[in-house]
């Protein structure tokens, strides 16, 4: 085992690690508006990456446009779902057991759309920094699009806790997370929390499966992966907490990247799944504080 | 035993075995599948519909049944009665072994983590080619048999499937008008204030959801020993999108509502002149349409339609 082979490995546990940071500050922060486990936010990670790769493979148009039109699409679908699909549930004070059969219908209806949409295909993209899908540096092999990653991840993180922290809507939805029902009485429109919180939710999600796709192809079956993973990452941090989502996924990251290499790269979804059980058995409150109850 | 309650199942039974006889390969097949799902989706209604517990390993578990019984009949000849019973031991196993550490759990975090349990089941079905042939699977499995009488017929299996399933509806509606069943709905309805009373929780939720995985392994064994092959791509998300719409649109909680649901969705898809791709599709969009329009599911508006009719009394003579 020698230094450079596990820098390498380090440094995809590091960027698989800020991906499913992402998809788990995602799932927080719907969490965080309705205490709602978003069931269908791994399909708005392996969306932002397929509908990215087939638009540009297929359609031929330059990245950018591909990016900013499938992160366009995503949010609609987040707040189409809110609208649509669980505002009634709400309305009616559903059991949770409602909302979690609503969503896993709303999910299969999404991946199986992608699925004959995308004739079944597993799509990737080429890097965003250079056309190699390596380079070197120091002597270190390590994947172009790492840099892009850890920096969107960076940024997104920095963004939203300016966003919670300095801007008016941010501190709303951070009163709608920690007591509901006085920011109802204070005159938060609560409604509305709930669907920026799903339109930001999925935002973070079609980035984060942009991000990804470079480095690991998606298709239509990753959505399932990407939940369990960044539910693994929220649930270490604490639900609800962002920086403990952080901390969380790079945990899950490194789980991933090294069992992968390291133990066996057939099974290593296992080591994931099972790390989440026992991570729920031990620990369910996660180790950090969590915003929510 | 009300005399009743045992007519409806009588009738039912019937019902299923003049349509097998009589109609052909096709229904007597349809039937049969049919009832395979019935048994599974049952044990669905049972933890998800009757004890409110957020299972969603199922088809992880209905998988044990039939790799069990596949791997123990083909590779050891082990007799496929014995093959079923083991599959109803590992499945019971190890359904107890999830379901006891995470009970505490509340339900969006219980789901999710037999959802795990599910994907990791699912990942050793694709690749663990000594133990269960990897994507190829197993084949060659014999057919179901009770000393010399072998199941190896349409007409048959179907016969024996539909009395298994008839017969554990009749034994969920008996669990529901007992103690267990009184304590499941407690649980449902207010888990605190069941507690109060005196209600195991924790001992009833594992219950539940061992029960539910001893109905699957069972459905998956005689799917093993019908369709006489097993393989993993059987075993997905899809399966388990299929069995939640079944007891949504059934009627959640009511057990003959799984049966209804079975049926409809066994049957649907051979008709509708889809391809079998869209299938999870149309699963999927029914169960979200009626979740939001028809709660309750077809027995339950049927019911309700009865009784505001005032024609209760059919209702009584039924059940």
């Amino acid at each position: 085992m020698d230094i450079i082979q596990i820098i390498q490995v380090l440094v995809l546990a590091v960027s698989l690690g800020c991906i499913y940071a992402l998809a788990g500050i995602g799932l927080s922060l719907v969490v965080n508006a309705t205490r709602i486990v978003n069931f269908v936010h791994g399909e708005f990670v392996m969306i932002g990456g397929v509908m990215t790769s087939a638009l540009y493979w297929w359609a031929k148009w330059p990245l950018w446009v591909a990016a900013l039109l499938t992160i366009s699409v995503v949010v609609i679908l987040g707040v189409g779902t809110e609208r649509l699909l669980i505002r009634p549930l709400w309305k009616r004070q559903a059991a949770p057991l409602s909302f979690v059969m609503m969503l896993m219908a709303v999910g299969t209806f999404l991946d199986n759309t992608v699925m004959l949409c995308t004739d079944r295909a597993t799509l990737s993209l080429p890097s965003f920094f250079s056309k190699s899908v390596s380079s070197v540096f120091m002597g270190v092999s390590i994947a172009s699009q790492a840099p892009w990653i850890i920096a969107g991840t960076i940024a997104i993180a920095l963004g939203l806790s300016i966003f919670f922290d300095r801007t008016l809507i941010g501190k709303c939805m951070k009163a709608c997370a920690v007591n509901r029902d006085a920011a109802i009485l204070i005159g938060i429109s609560v409604d509305r929390m709930t669907t920026i919180s799903f339109g930001l939710a999925a935002m973070v999600g079609a980035i984060a499966g942009i991000l990804i796709t470079p480095l690991t192809a998606v298709s239509f079956t990753s959505s399932a992966g990407f939940l369990i993973k960044g539910f693994c990452a929220t649930v270490i941090g604490g639900m609800g907490n962002i920086k403990g989502a952080l901390v969380g996924g790079l945990v899950i990251g490194i789980l991933d990247a090294f069992g992968g290499c390291y133990v066996s790269s057939v099974y290593k979804d296992i080591f994931v799944n099972g790390f989440l059980i026992l991570i729920l058995v031990t620990k369910p409150a996660g180790f950090f504080r969590s915003v929510v109850g | 035993m009300q005399l009743g309650k045992f007519r409806a199942f009588l009738i039912v039974y019937v019902i299923a075995a003049i349509v097998s006889a009589n109609m052909g390969i096709w229904w007597q097949s349809m039937l049969t599948f049919a009832g395979i799902t019935a048994i599974a989706s049952l044990g669905m209604d049972l933890a998800i519909g009757y004890a409110g517990q957020i299972t969603l390993a199922q088809p992880a578990f209905v998988a044990i049944g039939a790799y069990s019984s596949a791997i123990l009949t083909t590779r050891y000849d082990v007799h496929p009665l014995l093959g079923v019973v083991v599959g109803l031991v590992i499945a019971g196993l190890l359904s107890y072994l999830l379901a006891f550490p995470l009970v505490k759990l509340r339900g969006f975090y219980f789901g999710l983590a037999t959802l795990g349990f599910a994907e990791i089941v699912s990942v050793i079905n694709h690749n663990a080619i000594p133990l269960t042939g990897g994507t190829q699977g197993i084949t060659m499995i014999p057919y179901l048999s009770i000393g010399p009488f072998v199941f190896d017929s349409a007409l048959k299996q179907s016969l024996l499937v539909w009395l298994v399933s008839v017969f554990l509806v009749f034994l969920c509606l008996r669990l529901g008008n007992s103690r267990v069943g009184r304590a499941y709905r407690a649980i449902r309805g207010d888990e605190i204030a069941a507690s109060v009373r005196g209600v195991d929780i924790r001992a009833y939720r594992v219950q539940a959801v061992v029960i539910c995985g001893l109905f699957g392994s069972l459905a998956g064994s005689l799917q093993a020993h019908i369709v006489t092959t097993v393989c993993p791509e059987s075993f997905g998300l899809a399966l388990l999108i299929k069995y939640l719409a079944i007891i949504i649109v059934g009627g959640l909680g009511t057990f003959w509502g799984a049966t209804i649901g079975a049926v409809i969705f066994t049957i649907l898809p051979e008709i509708l002149p889809v391809p079998l791709d869209f299938n999870p599709l149309i699963f999927a969009v029914m169960l979200g349409i009626m979740l939001l329009y028809m709660p309750n599911g077809i027995y339950g508006a049927v019911s309700t339609m009865l009784r505001r009719f005032r024609l209760t009394y059919i209702i009584k003579w039924k059940s």
